[in-house]
């Protein structure tokens, strides 16, 4: 997989190459990631910046563990920009993470396909 | 007996031309037997024979081998932190099993708490040797449970270690959770390395006081 939506080198590692149990962490960080994003539309709609930054550090958190190092990185700068409490630019940064989980969608697919399960 | 084919081959293709005697000698001494079958020009097949002990633990037990990789690991370790109970403080799903997988591997059991409250809750029904605490969580955070704990261990005298596990990854901020009296602190994503080398050197450490 010639995508750079996760770093597999570096998530296979992390689940010492259990890729099984990769493929399960993958179901379990989109399903959980949905809900949040629902949550962090609700704050940026509401302007509650601290809940966006909650929100976006917890996306953070569970982006990188799965090695989404895009994901991860543009979470990190909408928590940054959170804590300087402004607004501008968060909607165009949720409009990144979107295109990125897609890419995180689309990856799990095909390693669902590539190891046959 | 082994021997290069020509004299020759080294200067062109280097090596000494001991590695195979070499083989042979060890696979001798594992009381093995080592040959070879070839054809000049074709190619060449490299034949061993070793005879192994079984362990009769395997035979009792078939599913220890898989585990006896990463126990190996653990095999250095003093007594006191093969077996540990960890207590997890987490409230991300996706953090919770990646960290609850690692933590097993290692031979430790693990309990989960959702929430800061919910580790006060877990510590006065039951002991633990470690937690590994989230600071960002909902109904108490990690900070605040922690400085609950240290408070209440005024009274007790005893002292259990608490690492921070953040995704903070700030300067200043292994400084901050330090200040308020937590023990260690590794950075998420997990390292399992680093994460192991935390526990082992804070749990150890505390043993010796």
């Amino acid at each position: 997989m010639s995508d750079d939506a996760i770093d597999l080198p570096e998530a296979l590692e992390r689940v010492q190459d259990d890729k099984g149990f990769l493929v399960e962490l993958l179901d379990v960080f989109q399903e959980d990631f949905l809900k949040k994003r629902a949550v962090l539309a609700e704050a940026l709609t509401t302007r509650d910046i601290m809940k966006v930054r909650e929100v976006a550090h917890s996306m953070k958190g569970s982006s990188g563990n799965i090695s989404a190092k895009r994901i991860y990185a543009t979470c990190l700068e909408l928590e940054k920009l959170a804590k300087t409490n402004s607004t501008d630019g968060m909607q165009d940064l949720a409009g990144n993470i979107d295109v990125q989980f897609a890419d995180v969608q689309a990856f799990a697919v095909q390693l669902k396909k590539e190891l046959g399960v | 007996m082994f021997t290069e084919a020509h004299n020759t081959t080294a200067r062109r293709y280097g090596g000494t031309g001991l590695g195979l005697a070499i083989c042979k000698k060890i696979v001798e001494m594992m009381r093995g037997a080592i040959w070879v079958e070839s054809t000049e020009g074709k190619g060449s097949m490299f034949y061993f024979t070793i005879i192994f002990g079984v362990d009769p633990d395997l035979i009792r037990h078939p599913a220890h081998g898989q585990a006896r990789g990463q126990a190996a690991a653990q095999d250095n370790l003093p007594d006191e932190v093969r077996h540990l109970r960890v207590l997890l403080a987490e409230d991300n799903v996706v953090n919770q099993r990646v960290a609850v997988k690692t933590l097993e591997k290692f031979g430790w059991s693990v309990h989960v708490a959702g929430d800061g409250q919910e580790v006060l809750d877990i510590l006065n029904k039951q002991a633990f040797d470690v937690i590994l605490m989230d600071d960002q969580m909902p109904v108490l955070t990690g900070v605040e449970a922690t400085q609950v704990i240290r408070r209440e261990e005024k009274q007790t005298g005893q002292h259990i270690p608490i690492i921070a596990m953040t995704a903070n990854a700030m300067s200043g901020d292994r400084e901050k959770y330090l200040a308020i009296g937590m023990d260690g602190y590794v950075s998420k994503p997990i390292d399992r390395q680093v994460l192991h080398q935390e526990i082992v050197h804070l749990v150890t450490q505390r043993l010796k006081q």
